[in-house]
């Protein structure tokens, strides 16, 4: 009934469970409970299908096989996995003193290590014949190997590639990438067309590439990144005080590059002469001074800079509640305990702003006006976007009407 | 694995134990001949295109039924048979079922069954692979209609226009199930259309070149390069929808600053290809029909050719003409407009061929003829409509119509539906050796057309004179006065509605009255209507392996140029026929091939398919689920791995490269 | 609606002819008379410039088709008539003639490019902006339109935003700009007989002409499918001579006032304030401290609109335009009134004798139930509870009393 494989994993699905038990009887940490169950169970269907298989292996319940089999009799080929999975041992407990990635080598060492062992072991007793067990391993670990390695390689090379383009600057990717793209695109183009070239070559090429951007990743990741800023959003938040300034913060030079700003929505424009003009799909209706935006609706809104300075705009909500003050003023409180930053404090308004934009730039700005203009009784309440200078005055400003 | 032909040098002589070797234990390939076992496991594409077919045609009348129930609805001002939820479901589901259950798969049936055949193949590349396409449809099919059972199906229309798509929007799992239902749908489709191009370009019988092959399978080659295209975009579109709506992704919603109008570039870049998916096999079916039944080649095949090549390749540039009231701008509107005039160009210049094939022929009104013929005139209509919308002014008033509506059933059900009847009637001998009966056909013929034509020509009015699609209700103030006011008009699509339903229940009488246990309808005759392609030089139905012989091809119409001869002199041509077609077919037999090889049955490529709907319920109710699929579905990719290269049963000639194996012809 | 000129008349109708032709050969009798009269929606009745331009660009193209069609199903009919088997013998093997299928591929190719050329220069008429007479916004969301008149030079001078909803009121000769946008999903604006649809996007802004030539009451439907109740998304423009356009302006922002002490109406203003106002906004409406009350649909209701009743009794319709606030009786007497008169009839608004009780009431009393909405609030967690559309508000019979007549002094 059972075959030898199955007798093995069964036996190290019993082993995991006992451990499991044992590991949450005498710890408290639930990770590596999670884990030796998860090792119990998975163990214990590959050990059901293993049964249901009968290791793959007609001659495993043919008893007259068994006992003419010369496997029995012959002893088996040489192999290397014992010493790989012992160097995988000892890089394991050199882990275990130093450095964690050494550890999670050792044990990822191991356990291929094993498994390998254990199917070559489990093959050679197929037969008498070693082409043969050789072919019943690689029919049962092929389909294992060839995806694992396969995506750890491209993994491998997708990896350094990135890490040498983002060593490089940002003209010089573009310039890499075409590069690159165009010498495989020739030499692809040189195999096509040379059927006779000699398998090896091809083979021997490729390997040669793969080295390389696996070399010069490994040169670019030691070397470090290029500076990369991040790009503030339009949800920056307010309370940091952002959107009241006019020069911190970063300019985000593709923001006029995407395709919403070119879509039909509103704009606000700064022009030259520091105004505030906007522009509507149509015509802007005649003696109007305040954009009308609907109420409640998610807007676009498309902030060009024609100024000659670094500008954002700035939407101007209310004045915060005592309850979102108290929160802002924690929030910051607590941010710049950790980076020692008090370069400004909380503001006293609820707004929302794009990032600094460049002369000539663009970018979008989404939100949602909740409350009708009627709802702010004085003039100095009135709904407005306006563009902040250095210091958060406001230098242009542009009223906004929701009906 | 690919079937590769062995030469016949070394013919089994005697068949050595199976040594433990050589065969890998309990993974053996099934075996089974008959029984349910034989079709499940089957990798034949005979039968897997017979099941492409049936259970096409269940989803085909399940369409139907959600079809009528709408027309039931709209019958009159007011309708109350369904709610607004449910009937927005309903059209929802009727037009996913037509396009991806119904037309698409039937399509596929009959590019599966008879590809292979019209090339001289004898199965296609990746028999396994065509399994799974086979089975990865019909658990996606299910997939998607199990959403009846578990909170309703998907509402938000086949288009499924963001953010309307929206979690928010549409609360229930109905369109969770439509997006990975069709995720599903959408593999077996990409799997079969590398199948069939692989097979079309590498296995061809010797001597076809391309332009010799026959229309139906270059039709059939164009709408599976177009699948190749169209297929990566609508996936990529549902999965962004799929991380919308399960994930939290925000790819269209409007708040996060995302444009709604990507879902629609990115569904009708898939959606127009699609139209033409769904009617070149069909023009390809016709194509065959119309020189058969006039007793004449193709008129202008070169022509027929690169025009379905031509409207698969610019069906790619046209998709906006589905948005031109989606306020794209007018430069786009109108660069997109002319495009979609070009379009009509190469389809005008089918119709202009498919007339002219019939010019100066010899007509034979069979029901396959009539249905080819009333393709002819149902398609002139549905293109003709088709260039008034072309026309972005006009088409601001007609899209959302009933205009539309009318418009594309006609292209779609005129241009399709009724194509794949022609092909049904045409090959049925073929398929299952007996002949459909040619009464109950030609009642089936003109119950569908007098039925399709009330149902759709009365839309084109009440389009124009001002209703919407998609509406659960209509009402009487906006249907006008008079006597044929629009209520009169809804009244008659939907008498129209059982019309047609009761020409298609003919033809399911036809099937039964033709093969009910006891049925007294002779076997058909091998070459029962004077065919002139590959697909008749062989017995009817096929045998497994397809051909006694491969044959060799010297002519576009090999089978009639096999049968008749030219002996006229100089410009006067008269053809004598020399030969029959049970001759011809005798003649081929009688030199069979030896040691042919086929490729054996497969449990695996069902149990693939069946891990994936599993996924798809994972991702709706429990990530567990997701693992039990994941965990299935290893299994099978490892069991297709594993398992030997062919069934035990087979006589086994190991050689010394210990490569492929030789079966011999059980009847030579 | 409108009386048609003669000459529209004929053209139309043989154009309709051969479209049932094509269409329908087995009803073709009945199709020659056979299409609606004075359909509300009908797109070959055109009432403005916008709508005629694309009418007489459909009528060559129909002509064409047409033509086209009969070309094409005469040769067939020859053909099955001609070359049924009637034993002839086998014909000739000829795989075509190259050169007739060139020129049968170009003649088609040709045909389109003399219809493309007028199409492309409609096209661009239909876009132009720059003639704007009048720009009015409107808003879709589930299930209704809302329309404002931004402060604005234009639709003869406008210092006060008025907003309305269902009902877009305009002069009749003027060049009409709607800028449109949504709230929630897409909407499509469609007055059949004064333009085509254009769809309204979140997110976008997009325009499209409006002009009426006579006074009249032009329906439309939202064409883009938008979900439950897109049915009952409906719309009008009521167009009207430039005096009662300006009587229906200076109406609308007339100075609210409270209906007198004591009376049912006034009963009625606290029960708005209590049940309506948190989302549907009466513009003056004060509570009892004296606080101007502003509706919050944005914390009500998911689209974050609800329509503003300031003015509710003078349109003749409500939600979503989908109901007639005026009686069967009454609202004859708009509808079908003279040109000349319909601005005045319309200006009359909605009286108690022909306020359509039965309806308002239905409405009143459980919303959801009259026109299918989101508003289950076992359904609503994907939506933070709140419902797309009116919800049921459990309103008693007499708070429902007190809201009608309060509603009816709304004008």
């Amino acid at each position: 009934m059972f075959t030898t494989g199955s007798k093995l994993l069964i036996g190290s699905s019993v082993l995991a469970t006992v451990a499991a038990i044992v590991y949450g009887v005498s710890q408290t940490e639930a990770l590596g409970i999670v884990g030796l169950i998860s090792a119990a169970i998975a163990l214990a269907s590959i050990a059901a299908f293993n049964v249901w298989a009968r290791d793959s292996n007609l001659s495993a319940m043919d008893t007259t096989a068994v006992a003419t089999s010369e496997a029995a009799t012959e002893p088996p080929g040489a192999s290397i996995w014992p010493m790989v999975f012992a160097l995988g041992g000892a890089t394991l407990l050199v882990g275990l003193v130093t450095q964690q990635t050494f550890f999670t080598a050792g044990i990822v060492i191991v356990l291929a290590a094993g498994a390998q062992w254990m199917v070559q072991a489990w093959a050679e007793g197929a037969s008498a014949d070693g082409a043969v067990n050789a072919e019943v391993r690689n029919r049962l670990a092929n389909p294992l190997e060839y995806p694992l390695v396969g995506a750890v390689a491209v993994g491998a090379i997708a990896f350094s590639f990135s890490r040498v383009m983002l060593w490089l600057s940002k003209t010089n990717t573009v310039i890499a990438f075409g590069v690159l793209a165009t010498l495989i695109a020739c030499v692809a183009f040189f195999f096509a067309f040379r059927p006779s070239v000699k398998r090896g070559a091809i083979s021997g090429a490729l390997a040669l590439g793969a080295v390389a951007i696996v070399a010069g990743g490994v040169a670019a990741g030691v070397d470090g990144e290029r500076d990369i800023h991040e790009h503030e959003t339009t949800a920056t938040a307010a309370a940091e005080g952002l959107c009241a300034t006019g020069e911190e913060g970063e300019y985000d030079h593709d923001a006029s590059q995407t395709v919403a700003t070119k879509s039909s929505t509103y704009t606000v424009r700064l022009t030259a002469a520091g105004a505030l003009e906007f522009d509507v799909p149509g015509p802007i209706e005649v003696g109007a001074e305040a954009l009308v935006l609907p109420r409640s609706s998610p807007l676009n809104i498309v902030f060009r800079n024609d100024s000659d300075d670094d500008r954002r705009l700035t939407y101007d909500f209310r004045a915060l509640t005592e309850d979102e003050l108290a929160e802002a003023e924690a929030a910051k409180e607590e941010e710049s305990h950790g980076a020692g930053d008090e370069s400004h404090g909380a503001s006293e308004r609820l707004q929302q702003c794009t990032t600094l934009v460049e002369s000539g730039g663009a970018q979008l700005l989404t939100l949602v006006i909740p409350e009708p203009s009627i709802s702010s009784s004085n003039d100095a309440e009135a709904f407005r976007f306006f563009v902040p200078d250095a210091e958060g005055k406001a230098i242009a400003d542009l009223e906004v009407m929701v009906p | 694995m690919a079937i590769i032909e062995r030469p016949t040098e070394s013919p089994a002589t005697e068949a050595p134990a199976p040594s433990a070797s050589t065969s890998y234990g309990y993974l053996r390939r099934p075996v089974e001949t008959k029984g349910w076992r034989s079709w499940a496991f089957t990798v034949d594409h005979k039968k897997i295109g017979i099941m492409y077919g049936a259970v096409a045609l269940f989803f085909f009348i399940i369409g139907g039924l959600e079809a009528g129930l709408i027309r039931l609805q709209l019958a009159g001002p007011d309708g109350t048979i369904l709610s607004a939820d449910k009937y927005n479901q309903m059209f929802t589901m009727h037009a996913t079922t037509m396009v991806f259950l119904f037309v698409m798969p039937m399509a596929a049936a009959f590019a599966n069954y008879f590809i292979p055949l019209q090339i001289g193949a004898r199965d296609v590349a990746f028999p396994r692979l065509n399994a799974l396409s086979l089975w990865t449809f019909v658990f996606g099919g299910i997939f998607i209609n199990t959403s009846w059972i578990l909170g309703g199906g998907a509402d938000g229309g086949w288009f499924m226009y963001a953010p309307n798509s929206s979690v928010p929007f549409s609360p229930s799992n109905g369109i969770d199930f439509w997006t990975l239902g069709l995720l599903i749908t959408g593999i077996a489709s990409l799997v079969g259309a590398i199948n069939l191009i692989v097979t079309v370009l590498n296995m061809r019988a010797p001597g076809m070149t391309m332009m010799k092959m026959p229309i139906f399978t270059w039709m059939g080659f164009v709408t599976q390069m177009l699948l190749l295209f169209a297929m990566p975009v609508i996936t990529v579109a549902l999965f962004l929808l799929m991380f919308q709506r399960s994930f939290g992704a925000t790819f269209f919603s409007v708040e996060a600053g995302a444009d709604p109008l990507l879902w629609q570039h990115l569904f009708w870049i898939f959606g127009h290809p699609e139209v033409y998916i769904i009617v070149l096999p069909a023009f390809g079916i016709v194509s065959e029909v119309l020189p058969v039944f006039s007793k004449k080649p193709l008129f202008g095949y070169p022509f027929v050719v690169f025009s379905g090549a031509a409207i698969g390749f610019v069906g790619f540039g046209v998709w906006a003409h589905h948005m031109f009231a989606s306020g794209l701008g007018p430069v786009s509107v109108a660069v997109f407009s002319v495009a979609t005039m070009a379009i009509a160009v190469p389809t005008g210049v089918k119709i202009i061929n498919w007339t002219l094939t019939m010019w100066g022929g010899k007509l034979k009104f069979t029901t396959a003829m009539l249905f080819a013929v009333g393709l002819i005139v149902e398609f002139t209509i549905g293109g003709l409509s088709g260039v008034t919308h072309a026309i972005a002014p006009s088409d601001t008033q007609q899209t959302d119509t009933y205009y539309i509506v009318a418009h594309f059933h006609y292209v779609i059900f005129g241009g399709g539906v009724v194509g794949l009847f022609s092909g049904m009637y045409y090959w049925w001998p073929k398929i299952f050796g007996k002949m459909l009966s040619e009464t109950l056909g030609k009642w089936n013929f003109w119950l569908m057309m007098i039925g399709m034509n009330l149902t759709f020509g009365p839309m084109h009015i009440i389009g124009l004179q001002g209703q919407p699609r998609r509406m659960y209700v209509w009402t009487e103030y906006r249907a006008g006065e008079g006597f044929f006011n629009l209520g009169f008009w809804n009244l008659v699509a939907t008498i129209g509605t059982f019309v047609l339903a009761i020409g298609v229940f003919f033809f399911l009488i036809n099937i039964w009255v033709t093969h009910r246990p006891g049925s007294k309808t002779p076997p058909a005759p091998a070459d029962p209507w004077d065919a002139r392609s590959l697909e008749w030089i062989t017995s009817s139905p096929p045998k497994e392996y397809n051909f006694a012989r491969t044959p060799v091809v010297s002519d576009l119409d090999e089978f009639f140029h096999r049968k008749y001869e030219d002996v006229g002199e100089g410009d006067q041509h008269e053809y004598v026929q020399h030969m029959t077609g049970e001759e011809v077919i005798q003649n081929e037999e009688d030199n069979a091939d030896l040691n042919i090889h086929l490729p054996a049955p497969s449990y695996w490529p069902m149990v693939l398919a069946f891990s994936l709907p599993v996924l798809a319920y994972g991702v709706i109710y429990s990530t567990l689920l997701i693992l039990a699929g994941a965990a299935i579905a290893t299994m099978a990719m490892f069991g297709w791995a594993l398992e030997p290269a062919d069934a035990p049963q087979s006589d086994y000639d190991p050689t010394d490269d210990g490569g492929e194996t030789s079966k011999e012809l059980a009847n030579v | 609606m409108q009386a048609v000129t003669p000459t529209t008349t004929v053209k139309s109708v043989t154009s309709r002819v051969r479209i049932a032709r094509l269409s329908a050969v087995a009803v073709l009798a009945a199709a020659v008379a056979g299409c609606a009269q004075d359909a509300p929606q009908d797109t070959w009745d055109p009432a403005g410039p916008n709508a005629q331009k694309i009418h007489s660009l459909d009528n060559v193209v129909y002509a064409i088709a047409g033509v086209v069609g009969v070309i094409v199903f005469a040769v067939l009919s020859v053909a099955f008539w001609k070359f049924r088997d009637r034993g002839q013998p086998i014909p000739e093997q000829s795989h075509g003639k190259p050169a007739l299928e060139i020129v049968l591929t170009i003649i088609p190719a040709m045909i389109l490019i003399g219809v493309a050329i007028p199409s492309v220069s409609t096209l661009m008429a239909l876009n132009k902006t720059d003639d704007t007479e009048c720009i009015i916004n409107v808003t879709g969301q589930q299930w209704w339109w809302e329309v404002d008149y931004p402060v604005q030079e234009g639709c003869g001078g406008i210092d006060e935003p008025i907003v309305t909803s269902g009902q877009m009121v305009i002069e009749a000769g003027t060049k009409v700009l709607v800028r449109g946008t949504s709230r929630d999903v897409i909407h499509s604006w469609w007055i059949p007989r004064l333009n085509g649809k254009r769809d309204m996007v979140p997110g976008r802004v997009h325009t499209v002409r409006l002009e009426a030539d006579e006074p009249g009451i032009y329906a439309g439907q939202c064409t883009e499918f938008c979900g439950l109740s897109h049915a009952n998304m409906r719309m009008e423009v009521v167009a009207m001579e430039p005096d009662d356009f300006a009587a229906w302006k200076a109406n609308q922002v007339e100075a609210y006032v409270a209906p007198e002490e004591g009376t049912l109406a006034a009963e009625g203003e606290s029960t708005f304030v209590a049940q309506c106002s948190r989302c549907h906004q009466v513009d003056g409406l004060t509570d009892n401290d004296g606080e101007l009350v502003i509706a919050r649909p944005d914390q009500n209701v998911w689209s974050g609109a609800a329509p503003n009743l300031t003015n509710l009794m003078t349109r003749n319709t409500f939600a979503g335009a989908s109901w007639d606030l005026l009686s069967n009786e009454c609202r004859a007497d708009v509808w079908e009134a003279d040109s000349a008169d319909v601005g005045a009839a319309y200006l009359e608004g909605v009286s108690e004798s022909c306020l359509n009780e039965v309806e308002l009431r239905e409405w009143l009393r459980n919303a959801p139930a009259k026109k299918p909405m989101y508003t289950d609030p076992e359904s609503l967690e994907e939506t933070n509870g709140l419902p797309r559309g009116m919800p049921y508000l459990a309103l008693s019979e007499d708070q429902i009393d007190q809201l009608i007549a309060y509603l009816l002094e709304r004008k």
